[in-house]
Order: structure tokens, then C-alpha cells, then sequence
């Protein structure tokens, strides 16, 4: 079972939380640990939702720089929300979580200009990543070196030498001849000498005291005396007498006896080599340590030396084997069964015990990523008081990849960066998956922080629902609380049910024109206890969790007239769902509408200026610009001779002299 | 295992004994021990009495500033474990310290590493072997003023130095697993050294080896990084490096190859992310050579010290042309291959996450980008003038004109461009003018050298 078998530098899912997706990490180390149990030391990987929203929108900004760069084919608005939860992030962050909760490989992969980014979805399981996650400086950087260029990192070329110039440098400075392969001798001839070289070493140390004390039998001298160093000596030998054997072999057997050449190995007593065996205990490999404490009389060179020949002994392999037990704590693989068990978000059998994650979730309601009626296993997701389910495949790519295959609502609404900002609201449930581990109190912060804002775009259903279900939804209530949840689905199932009825007894909408602020802000204080009395049915538990952002729409500030910059083909969306459809649906209250807020907007918000505006601006006199500038609630009175110039002809001229011709260039 | 690949040609092999001494101190993976083994081995094998060994002597402090700042030097020249603290800012800002350990013998390794590189650049520019090797150091990541990724002194870089002396083009191979930074960065914007990386990409702590990095300036196009990913094999592997050098030689036509042969692309590294085997690596070797150019063969990366050995000696017999046998024969360090004490390595079962189109589609990219190479560009040939002065001789009619005669005077007889003019009150034959003048440039051979000085007595007759 391959499959099941982890290796150290494998990427992995680990589960720490049974709702929260999968983590991915990359194995570094595998250690026993003393009751058994295999933790690995791991890389963290972060995912986009891991990530603050300034974060993404600069790892958004690099995405795009990357498929222009790349060329990348054209993909789909769904395939752009799927891709961002293949994209990760690299730390240098480690951490140690139990091998147990391991949950299967998965493939990251640096991405590259020759990849696909469309490919990585046809995959099951890979992921790309080409930024680095910092998660203390709360930093993203492109983890790349980069080449410097100046005269400070480059070198300076050579001229090069004439023909015929030579090279004066003296060659024998530089190097020394050690051996010459066109040498008279044959190999046989070589292979003689090296033998008896090695029988002049064996002779050599049956003269020598010490050596025959440590090599009492004749085989242990003649294989000390075949040792590497007599035979590099005795081919040196051969080079120095200019490949003569008669000259070389008496240079082996001097005067005052035969050659005797020994490497550290033989050099050392059996006492040093134990002072060295528990100073290596003590030290580990530091020389420079033991060379000071236990061996000064040694080079620090002969005692590297005599320990890459020590680590041939049998002294060595006998340690090795004891170490090995120590050894064995760092494992190279583990194998962890596939897990089975089954994820206490699972909703066990629908609605049947009460109490359990069943209990609550009524029929009839659809997989909050793919709107599917149909699983074989439902999963509860999301903050439990929010009663959203998911799918099993759903829940699957939930878990792996950190997010829903649609963008939904609440997605659509918190993340995409072209959605334009309201006042800093964020969805909820949003600032709930922000992180995982945000407490109440930190979450205030991140809807501040985060100031990510989103559009709520009311379908029928829900305005309606919004009537019919006051009583459910008790909006005065929710608007004094609105860190607790509203359950949507509830209230819309009921609406559903109450729908029929209703409709025969039409409600009482007031018509209303466009009045000032003021008036409707009365106008909803006036109306809203009006109407509490609609049927107390079913006792459906209120979650007023997705409702809760409707709150407060109705009073947001109306500074300015926007219709006009809409209407000039900006790409505005909301909820997901092109905005403009929305503001042209003359049926709704005015009071409902929504008006976005150009002043008050974070940067997102883009004014694009066209022809026309920029003409207005030209009519503008200078101080009717200021005046503008200083009410931006008040709208503008425009010379209406002037509107009508819609002529890519020449411009009017301005009739404030202190105008230039240049088009003034407003940032919003 | 048969190396029919090219000629048997002339080889010198560079050691000295003591850079198996030096140690990066505990812990550390670099273990010039390894350098050694591979010695050892080499003579275990009789490989040794096959071709030419020196010793080479250490470089001085000076050779070394070629290419790195004085600064550099002088701080590498001076450091050592004892009087660190008194150096702990210098160290900082040449990022010596926790890759890149101050251990006893520093610089002396340095210079050793560099004197074998610089001495086999030398000889191979005096065109006295073929393939110079040198497992020794070879510290490719080395900066101008920086230590980086084991490095302190970058030993090739001097060595491409050296080699430019004698060469218009020099080819830079590196074939670690790590990007050959120190000297891509060196020969960046050059168009003389062309510098071709094949490396694991990402997570690596240089970060560079981007494909996109191409080289700038001058040097544009004359950087080829290969970015690959984990668990590269053998077949694969031959599978790029085979086209993709070909290509190179083709269109870049060097006049010499500096091959790094770092180790740590082989399979069961410390680093562990490559499969390639002894064989897969050493066919690299194989290819270069069959170039049949001036060839430097260098260590570099490498941390299992008996595959470090393995690797290096049988890819010096690749270089010899000699078959060695699988079995090993014994030495002094034995035991370090058991428990097959086999030549060879099997690959391990790590999964290739190289697919043939990511590595086609890279190898697309390259030949896209050779392409934009001039074909075989470089610098202009020109005499470069002598800064002797040579002794006057007297009349030069007087001077045999069959003998032949030095540089200098012959030098001499070149007139200045100037001195040519276009009308024909002269117009005699074998006048010069400025069409036909160009060709002086050109070096002369040993013939027209001896016709001079009759052409110059014709000419002042008339």
C-alpha cells in the first residue's frame, strides 16, 4: 500500500479540526516519540483563507501578473474561484502534529511559466505555489532569489592573450607532478613494485617495537603494511626516481632500515584511540573541541583524519549498532491506515434525533455549494447555529481544498476583490472562516481590520420573506444584535408557507418616491413597529445568522447619485451577481435600494471617468468644484446646456480661466 | 559498461592529500572527506597509473581577488574559530556563519580548492591535456563578496577566468542539484561565458534558477536555467540534457567546457529529491566529452560520501575511457560502502513529479531562446599589441629575409591604417589599400610574417 505509506518531504493533509479544511504540510522529519506514537515534524502551507484579505488581494495582483506573463488561456469565473484554493502558500514555519492525523498525499508544486494553470483543477489533490507566507511579519514575498547586476556581483573578463603571447607564469609554482602515465614501466612492472613495497613495509614493522606489539602475527603486519599510504608512498617513489625500479627500490630501503610509512590509523596508540572514542562520546564530531580537551598533542587534521578511519573499525560499527536503537526514532516512512472514521459534522439521519448534528436541519434544503438536493451524506458546514449543510462531494473539495466550488454569497460577497465596498461589513459567517480560531472578541477586530465589505442583493423571496416572517425575523432585535445569527433557510421555508395566504391579503407597501434622508430614515422608524402581527406558526429555531446582513441597509447614506457612473459599463458585481441588473429594478422601495458610496468606499471602488463626466467637470466652474468637494451629499447642479455635450469634438472651453484644457483628473 | 564515446584522450587529474583533513565542523554535510574516498578509490582501481596527477600548489591571496573583493580575502585570509567575536560584523555582512561555518583550515581549504582549478585551467590552456579534473572544492555558490551555500571562494569562477585568457567561449555546465548561482551571477551579462544549470527548483535557499532568468545586458540569453522538479530519473534526465546540450554546442560553438559534477542530484542524497544513479549522472559526463573539447571536469555538491566517491571515480574512468568492474576492490575505506560494496546504485521508488510535458514544454523554451542566440557570437579576433619594447634593429634590408623573425619587429612592419591612401599615383602592385588593408588584422601567419618585410622594401623603392 503505497498510498498509505508517508514519506519524509511527502505533502500531506493533516485534519486537526473535524469541520475546518484539511491543513497541508510537508513532511520534514518523522520521530518516534517515547510511548510510541510517530509525530512529524512538518512545513506549514498556507491556504488564500488563511491569509489576510490584503494578503490576497497582492497575491490576486500576482496572479494576474502571472497569467499575463505566462499568456494563460482564458478561464471561467468558476474556474478563477476554484483556482484560488489550489493556490498555496509556503512558509518557513514548522510545526509538529501526530503522523495519525494524516489524511492522505496531495502534490504542491512550484508554479512555472510553462504550467496551466487550468490544469491544476483537473487534478485531484495538486496545488501551486509561488509566493512565501510569513506568518510573523504577516508578509507575502515571491520566493526567489534574484540575480545582481552591477560591477559589484559580476566579474571582470579577462583580456584575452594574444596568439602566440604565452602564459608566464611558472607552472611549477603552481602545481607538482606526482605521477606521468607514459611512463617506461609496464603494468606488471608497477604492480612488482607496489608488492614489494608492501613486503619491505611488513618487514619494516617486524623491526619496529611498537609496531609488533599491535601487529603480533605476520598477516596483521602485511596487511597493516597494504594499507592506502604505502602504496601512494611507493608510487611516489617511482615518480621522484623517474620510473627506475633499481633507483626507486633502494630508495625504499635506505640506510638505517626499511621505509616505514603509517596513516593515523597506525599511528595511534590503543589509549589515544580511547581517549578520541569517549571524547567523540562527549563532543559528538566537534574536533576543534576534542582536540582541545582530550587530544592537544594532535593536528586537528590528523584527528579528522583518524576518525574517518576509525568509522572503518569494528570499535565504530559497534557504537553504529547502538546508536541505531537512538536511530531508529527518526523514521525515513511511516504507514498510517486510511481513515475511516466518520467526521462528527456528518448528519447522522435527518431531523431524527433531536440534540444531535441532525437535529435542526430540516428537508428539502440544498447543498450550500452546489445546491444539489441529492447526497447519499450530508455534512453540516459552517458555524453550527448557521444550519448550512454541504453535499459529500462538496464536503470532500471543502475539506481539501478550504472552500466551496461556487462562489457563493458569502464568498462571493467577502472575497472577490471587484466587489464593491460598503462600510466595512463583512459577512459573518465570512469573518468566522477567516480563521478558524478567531475568538468573538478578535473577530470585532477583523470586521474592522478587514473593513471587507459586500452588497447584499435582495431577491423577491427575501423581501418578501422579510415581511411575511417579521415576527421570525424581529429586525428591531437583530439590528441591537447583530453578532447573533438569523437562520435564513428557516425563515424562508416558512415564508414559503405562509406565502399562499399572504398573498391573498396583499400587503400594505407604500409607494414611496425618492425623499430626502431624512424623511426616510423617519419613514423606517415610523413603519417598523407597525407590523408585528403576522401569525405565529412552527416554532422553527431562529437563526438570524444570514438575515443579520440585511440589517442596516435600509439606513445606509445616500451621499450621491451613482446610477451615472454604473451605467458606464463598470463591471460592478454584488453577492456575485452583476449589480446593475439590481439597481435598475425600479419596483424596489426606494428606501431598499442600494447606493453604493464612493466617498466612504475602500480603495476597490473605482471611478471611471467618461467623456461626459469629464465634460461636466469642465463645466464646473472652480469654485462651484469646491463648493461640490465640500458637500458631497448634495448633488450638482449642472448648466443643463452643458450636459448635452456628448461630442468627441473639441470641448467647450472652461469658463473658469484659471482651467487648464487637461481633463482633471479626479481620484476617487 | 562501455564508454565508446569519443577519443581516449589525454587526462590530468588533480589531489592533494591534505583536503580530506579539513572538516565544516559537527553536524555539517559538506565533507571534503568524500574528495578522499575517492582518491583511495581511484588507486584501489589503478586508475591512478592511468593519467597524469599533480599536486597543486595553494593560490595566493591575490589569485583569489580576481574575481572576489579584497575585503572578501582579507576577512577569509584572517578568520578563524578563535577569534570569531572579534570578527562577528565582517561575518554578518559576508554571510559567513551558520551555512557557510568558520572552521580550522578555511582558507587554506580554499586555497587549495582554487589552486587545483586555476593550475588544470592553466594546463588546459597551454593545450598540454585534454580533460583536466579536480574533485576538489569547486564552490560554485561562492559570491563576489559573499559566502553562500557551503561556499567561500569560488574556485570555477577563477578558473573560467583563467580559461578566457585562451578562450573566446567558455561553457559552463553545472549539473548539482543546486543552481550554480555564484557563477551565474558572475557571467551574467557576458556573452563570452554561457552558463547551463540544470537544478531542482524552489524551496532551495538560493531561490534563483528562475527559467525566466536569462541573463541581462550583453549576457542576455546566455544563462539556461532548468528548473526541475523532485525525483528526476535517469531517462528523463538523459532525456533533456542530451537535446538540450546539443543544442547549446550547436548554437553557442565553445571553445572550451567547465562541467560541474555535483553530486547531490544522485538518488539517496542527504537532500534526497533527485533519482538519478551513477550511470544517469555519469552519462552527462559522457555527453560532454564526446564534444571532444577542451574539457574541466569539477566536483561540487555531494554529501553521502561513499556515493560521493563512487560517482566521482567512476565518471574520472568515463573520463579515461577504461571500463572499471562493479565490484569494488578493497581500500582503506572499505567499509564505508558495504553492505553491497558494489560500484553502482540502484534508484530508489521516490514518484517522478516530472511529466515528459513539463519537461518538454521547458525544453521548448529553451530552443526558443537559443535561438535568439547570434550564431556563434562573441568577441571580435584582434592583435592585441606587445607592451615590450623590442630593440631596434638597424636597417631591415640588411636582415636575411628568409629568416625568420620575432613578433616585434614584424609588428613593426605594419603600417598605420593612415598611411594608406586610395589614389592611384602610386598604384603599383601589391599596393594596399583600405578594402584589402583589413586583412592585416587578421593574425598572421608564419608565411605572410616572412613576406612582409619584401613587400615594405618594394614599397618604399617606389
Amino acid at each position: 500500500m503505497a498510498a498509505n505509506m508517508y514519506r519524509v518531504g511527502d505533502y500531506v493533509y493533516f485534519e486537526n479540526s473535524s469541520s475546518n479544511p484539511y491543513l497541508v504540510r510537508r513532511i520534514e522529519e518523522l520521530n518516534k516519540t517515547a510511548n510510541g506514537n510517530v509525530e512529524a515534524k512538518v512545513v506549514c502551507l498556507f491556504r488564500r483563507r488563511d491569509i489576510s484579505s490584503s494578503l490576497n488581494s497582492l497575491a490576486d495582483s500576482n496572479a494576474r501578473e502571472f497569467e499575463e506573463e505566462s499568456k494563460q488561456p482564458v478561464v471561467s469565473e468558476q474556474q478563477r474561484h476554484q483556482l484560488k484554493h489550489r493556490e498555496l502558500f509556503l512558509s518557513r514555519q514548522f510545526e509538529s502534529l501526530p503522523a495519525t492525523h494524516i489524511r492522505g498525499k496531495c502534490s504542491v508544486t512550484l508554479l512555472n511559466e510553462t504550467d496551466i494553470l487550468s490544469q491544476y483543477l483537473e487534478k485531484e489533490d495538486c496545488f501551486f505555489y509561488s509566493l512565501v507566507f510569513d506568518p510573523v511579519q504577516k508578509t507575502l514575498l515571491a520566493d526567489q532569489g534574484e540575480i545582481r547586476v552591477g560591477c559589484k556581483y559580476q566579474a571582470e573578463i579577462p583580456d584575452r592573450l594574444a596568439e602566440g603571447e604565452l602564459d608566464n607564469r611558472n607552472q611549477q609554482k603552481m602545481e607538482m607532478r606526482v605521477w606521468d602515465p607514459d611512463n617506461p614501466l609496464t603494468d606488471r612492472q608497477i604492480d612488482q613494485f607496489l608488492v614489494v613495497a608492501r613486503a619491505v613495509g611488513t618487514f619494516a614493522r617486524a623491526l619496529d617495537c611498537s609496531s609488533s606489539i599491535r601487529q603480533p602475527s605476520l598477516h596483521m603486519s602485511a596487511a597493516a603494511a597494504s594499507r592506502d599510504i604505502t602504496l601512494f608512498h611507493a608510487m611516489d617513489t617511482l615518480q621522484r626516481n623517474g620510473y627506475d625500479l633499481a633507483k626507486a627500490m633502494s630508495t625504499l630501503v635506505p640506510q638505517g632500515g626499511p621505509v616505514l610509512c603509517r596513516d593515523e590509523m597506525e599511528e595511534w596508540s590503543a589509549s589515544e584511540a580511547m581517549l578520541f572514542e569517549e571524547a567523540l562520546e562527549k563532543y559528538g564530531k566537534d574536533f576543534n573541541d576534542i582536540r582541545q580537551d582530550f587530544l592537544p598533542w594532535k593536528s586537528l587534521a590528523s584527528i579528522v583524519q583518524f576518525y574517518y578511519m576509525w568509522k572503518t573499525t569494528d570499535r565504530y560499527i559497534q557504537q553504529k549498532r547502538l546508536k541505531a536503537a537512538e536511530a531508529d526514532s527518526k523514521l525515513k516512512q511511516v504507514y498510517i491506515p486510511t481513515y475511516t472514521k466518520p467526521n462528527p459534522n456528518q448528519i447522522i439521519s435527518v431531523g431524527s434525533k433531536p440534540g444531535m448534528n441532525g437535529a435542526g436541519f430540516q428537508k428539502g434544503l440544498t447543498c450550500e455549494s452546489c445546491h444539489t438536493t441529492q447526497s447519499a451524506q450530508w455534512y453540516a458546514w459552517g458555524p453550527p447555529n448557521m444550519q448550512c449543510r454541504l453535499c459529500a462531494s462538496c464536503w470532500i473539495y471543502w475539506k481539501k481544498y478550504g472552500g466551496l466550488k461556487t462562489p457563493t454569497q458569502l464568498e462571493g460577497a467577502a472575497r472577490g476583490s471587484t466587489e464593491p465596498h460598503s462600510r466595512g461589513h463583512l459577512s459573518r459567517p465570512e469573518a468566522q472562516s477567516l480563521s478558524p480560531y478567531t475568538t468573538s472578541a478578535n473577530r470585532a477586530k477583523l470586521l474592522a481590520k478587514n473593513r471587507q465589505t459586500f452588497l447584499l442583493q435582495t431577491t423577491k423571496l427575501t423581501r418578501l420573506a422579510r415581511r411575511m416572517c417579521r415576527d421570525l425575523l424581529q429586525p428591531r432585535r437583530a439590528a441591537r444584535r447583530p453578532y447573533a445569527p438569523i437562520n435564513a433557510n428557516a425563515i424562508k421555508a416558512e415564508c414559503s408557507i405562509r406565502l399562499p395566504k399572504a398573498a391573498k391579503t396583499p400587503l400594505k407597501i407604500h409607494p414611496l418616491v425618492r425623499l430626502p434622508l431624512a424623511t426616510i430614515v423617519k419613514d423606517l422608524v415610523a413603519q417598523a413597529p407597525l407590523k408585528p402581527k403576522t401569525p405565529r406558526g412552527t416554532k422553527t429555531p431562529i437563526n438570524r445568522n444570514q438575515l443579520a446582513q440585511n440589517r442596516g441597509l435600509g439606513g445606509i447614506m445616500v451621499k450621491r447619485a451613482y446610477e451615472a457612473m454604473t451605467g458606464a459599463g463598470v463591471p460592478f458585481s454584488a453577492n456575485g451577481r452583476p449589480l446593475a441588473s439590481g439597481i435598475r429594478s425600479g419596483s424596489q422601495p426606494a428606501a431598499k435600494r442600494q447606493k453604493l458610496n464612493p466617498a466612504d468606499a475602500p480603495n476597490p471602488v473605482v471611478f471611471v471617468a467618461t467623456k461626459d463626466t469629464r465634460a461636466l467637470r469642465k463645466a464646473l466652474t472652480h469654485l462651484e468644484m469646491r463648493r461640490a468637494a465640500r458637500r458631497p451629499n448634495l448633488p450638482l447642479k449642472v448648466k443643463p446646456a452643458l450636459i448635452t455635450v456628448r461630442t468627441p469634438g473639441p470641448l467647450p472651453t472652461p469658463s473658469h480661466p484659471a482651467s487648464t484644457s487637461e481633463p482633471i483628473v479626479l481620484e476617487d | 559498461m562501455v564508454h565508446t564515446q569519443g577519443t581516449r584522450r589525454k587526462v590530468c587529474y588533480y589531489y592533494d592529500q591534505d583536503v580530506g583533513n579539513y572538516n565544516y565542523g559537527q553536524g555539517h554535510p559538506m565533507k571534503p572527506h568524500g574528495i578522499r574516498m575517492t582518491h583511495n578509490l581511484l588507486l584501489s582501481y589503478s586508475l591512478d597509473q592511468k593519467m597524469e596527477i599533480y599536486r597543486p600548489h595553494k593560490t595566493s591571496a591575490e589569485e583569489m581577488t580576481k574575481y572576489h573583493s579584497n575585503d572578501y580575502i582579507k576577512f577569509l585570509c584572517s578568520i578563524r574559530p578563535d577569534n570569531m567575536p572579534k570578527y562577528s560584523k565582517q561575518m554578518q555582512r559576508f554571510s559567513v556563519g551558520e551555512d557557510c561555518p568558520v572552521f580550522d583550515g578555511l582558507f587554506e581549504f580554499c586555497q587549495l580548492s582554487t589552486g587545483g582549478a586555476v593550475a588544470s585551467a592553466v594546463k588546459l590552456n597551454k593545450q598540454q591535456t585534454d580533460i583536466a579534473v579536480s574533485w576538489a572544492g569547486n564552490l560554485h555558490h561562492a559570491k563576489k563578496s559573499e559566502a553562500s551555500g557551503f561556499c567561500y571562494g569560488n574556485d570555477i569562477l577563477l578558473v573560467i577566468l583563467e580559461l578566457l585568457k585562451c578562450h573566446q567561449r567558455v561553457l559552463y555546465i553545472d549539473i548539482d542539484i543546486q543552481i550554480g548561482d555564484g557563477i551565474e551571477e558572475a557571467f551574467y551579462t557576458t556573452d563570452q561565458v554561457m552558463t547551463v544549470s540544470f537544478h531542482k527548483y524552489g524551496e532551495y535557499f538560493q531561490g534563483t534558477g528562475d527559467l525566466r532568468d536569462i541573463g541581462a545586458g550583453k549576457g542576455r540569453y546566455y544563462a539556461v536555467n532548468y528548473p526541475l522538479r523532485d525525483g528526476i530519473d535517469d531517462e528523463y534526465y538523459d532525456a533533456i540534457f542530451k537535446p538540450v546540450m546539443s543544442k547549446v554546442m550547436e548554437m553557442f560553438q565553445p571553445s572550451a567546457v567547465v562541467l560541474q559534477c555535483g553530486l547531490d542530484s544522485l538518488s539517496g542524497n542527504w537532500l534526497d529529491c533527485f533519482n538519478l544513479t551513477i550511470k544517469g549522472h555519469a552519462k552527462c559526463v559522457e555527453l560532454v566529452k564526446s564534444f571532444n573539447l577542451p574539457m574541466l571536469m569539477l566536483g561540487g555538491g555531494g554529501y553521502t560520501t561513499c556515493n560521493v566517491a563512487r560517482c566521482w571515480t567512476y565518471e574520472t574512468a568515463v573520463a579515461l575511457d577504461t571500463e572499471i568492474p562493479n565490484e569494488l576492490p578493497y581500500n582503506n575505506y572499505f567499509k564505508y560502502f558495504g553492505p553491497d560494496f558494489k560500484l553502482l546504485i540502484s534508484p530508489s521508488n521516490m514518484t517522478n513529479q516530472n511529466t515528459n510535458e513539463y519537461l518538454e514544454k521547458i525544453k521548448q523554451w529553451f530552443f526558443e531562446n537559443l535561438r535568439m542566440l547570434p550564431h556563434a557570437p562573441g568577441t571580435q579576433m584582434q592583435v592585441i599589441p606587445e607592451d615590450a619594447i623590442p630593440k631596434e634593429s638597424g636597417d631591415e634590408d640588411e636582415e636575411d629575409p628568409d629568416k625568420r623573425i620575432s613578433i616585434c619587429p614584424s609588428d613593426k612592419h605594419i603600417a598605420c591604417e593612415e598611411e594608406f591612401s586610395d589614389s592611384d599615383e602610386e598604384g603599383e602592385g601589391g599596393r594596399k589599400n583600405s578594402s584589402n588593408f583589413k586583412k592585416v588584422k587578421r593574425i598572421k601567419t608564419q608565411d605572410e610574417k616572412e613576406k612582409e618585410p619584401e613587400e615594405k622594401k618594394e614599397r618604399r623603392r617606389s
